[in-house]
């Protein structure tokens, strides 16, 4: 065998070895999101469950009158709900460094988090499509929003199908798998097994996802809220400022959480199987993606904020869901909880004098 | 003004169904070691201990052959060279014969 030569070809062999091209090591990408990833989705996980529950339950237990902004809400937090729920999954594959679930679990995973992402930017665009007929088209606007709003549940149903079609690759391709350099490592992601042009298909994916995750949104909202704010600066009403701080709040919320980790990804596909890329750049663009990656989650904490807990009528339901589970909890200890259904018949009664036709979540 | 929020419904599921079996957005990951571009000169078949694959269709982005040499190196080449296959072969030979 070929294993003697070692003494007389060792500077021969030495040559070579200065010219040898090494794997790329990512040890530090690696301590890095062992440390910083874990920490910042159970953040997300936590602040984000908390904000959209009290969206789901304000919602499901006081409103009366339901606008389309208000169903669209209310499917945002759902969205929302489902979607930070798949990041302690993913804290702990990257605390670990390995998926341990299981390959089911890792479709499951891959695939709600796709779903509720693109639902989650959809309802994005509805909901200025929605403001904008309700304040441009004021006029007329009455009969169509009576009219979709009869189609809510259809129109909702639309929304999470079309979601669930366009993540539909995510059941397909994704999967747990032993990495093919380290066989003793599990890893939960795409796999295009026994396609010749798995690289052409990661890059496509990659446009796909800024496609549909930040541009589709971008446009209708920029379209919308400039014919927003025009038209609000016409009108003579005393709230008109501040609702146009709203929507430039809404609108540049939206670019400071989403424009970053979209151009990471822009420049990603774009260089997506590039031979010779440096060692050095592919680690940047590693920590990148991660960190605005995890800036681009949190946009889903905020959402409860932003468009709802701004909205005057819907703070004061949050007051009074607050008050009630507060009594709740007080009655059940001094042992008159039949009191609390009657309780809360009685706030949604003062409430529904409080209200006006307009939507309790919005501006 | 139907027309707006009905026209835009028609648009994004045409799009949606479009996309229908490619689209999805990806956690993929970026933190794995792989190779990026492969040794530009032959290395000698005596040095070679043993390879493992670098496959496309998984995290990393191109597809590529790391040859193991025997002083603890990892060469990262490119799998559709000629001596590359060759190499391979012998590799390949040399384990079943040792499994034997």
């Amino acid at each position: 065998l070929q294993t003697d030569p070692h003494s007389t070809d060792y500077p021969y062999y030495s040559d070579y070895a200065s010219q040898i091209t090494q794997p790329c090591s990512k040890l530090e990408v690696r301590n890095f999101t062992k440390a910083f990833l874990p920490v910042a989705y159970s953040l997300i996980c936590i602040i984000g469950l908390f904000g959209n529950i009290f969206v789901v339950m304000t919602f499901a237990l006081y409103e009366r009158t339901k606008s389309m902004t208000d169903v669209y809400l209310f499917n945002m937090a759902i969205a929302d709900i489902l979607f930070v729920l798949t990041l302690p999954l993913w804290a702990v594959n990257y605390a670990a460094d390995e998926w341990i679930f299981g390959d089911f679990i890792c479709k499951m995973t891959r695939g709600i988090y796709a779903i509720n992402f693109s639902c989650g930017m959809l309802l994005l665009a509805f909901i200025s499509v929605d403001r904008y007929i309700a304040i441009v088209q004021a006029t007329k606007s009455f009969k169509i929003r009576a009219r979709t709003l009869a189609h809510s549940k259809l129109i909702c149903l639309a929304v999470w199908v079309s979601s669930i079609l366009i993540s539909s690759s995510s059941f397909m391709y994704s999967g747990s798998y032993s990495f093919s350099i380290n066989e003793t490592k599990e890893l939960c992601d795409h796999r295009f097994d026994g396609m010749s042009e798995s690289t052409m298909l990661k890059s496509l994916l990659l446009w796909l996802q800024v496609g549909f995750g930040f541009f589709i949104p971008f446009i209708f909202m920029i379209f919308c809220y400039t014919f927003i704010v025009k038209s609000l600066q016409q009108a003579q009403n005393s709230k008109r400022n501040k609702a146009i701080r709203v929507i430039v709040l809404i609108v540049a919320v939206f670019l400071v959480c989403q424009v970053p980790y979209n151009i990471v990804l822009l420049i990603i596909a774009v260089n997506m199987g590039k031979i010779d890329k440096s060692c050095e750049s592919d680690k940047i663009m590693a920590y990148a993606r991660y960190t605005t990656e995890a800036i681009a989650f949190l946009h889903c904490c905020v959402n409860p904020v932003l468009y709802a807990f701004i909205g005057v009528k819907f703070r004061s339901y949050f007051v009074k869901l607050m008050k009630d589970l507060w009594c709740k909890r007080y009655k059940k200890d001094s042992k008159h909880s039949s009191r609390t259904n009657s309780d809360i018949y009685h706030s949604r009664q003062t409430s529904e004098i409080l209200t006006d036709n307009g939507s309790s979540f919005t501006i | 003004m139907t027309g707006c929020s009905s026209k835009s419904m028609v648009l994004v599921s045409l799009l949606g169904l479009l996309v229908l079996l490619l689209c999805g957005t990806s956690e993929a990951q970026s933190n794995q070691d792989c190779c990026l571009s492969y040794t530009k000169v032959r290395l000698p078949r005596w040095a070679l201990k043993g390879y493992t694959e670098q496959l496309s269709s998984e995290v990393c982005d191109i597809p590529a052959i790391i040859f193991h040499t025997s002083s603890g190196l990892n060469a990262c080449v490119n799998p559709k060279e000629g001596w590359v296959k060759k190499h391979l072969l012998f590799l390949s030979h040399r384990l079943r014969k040792m499994s034997a």
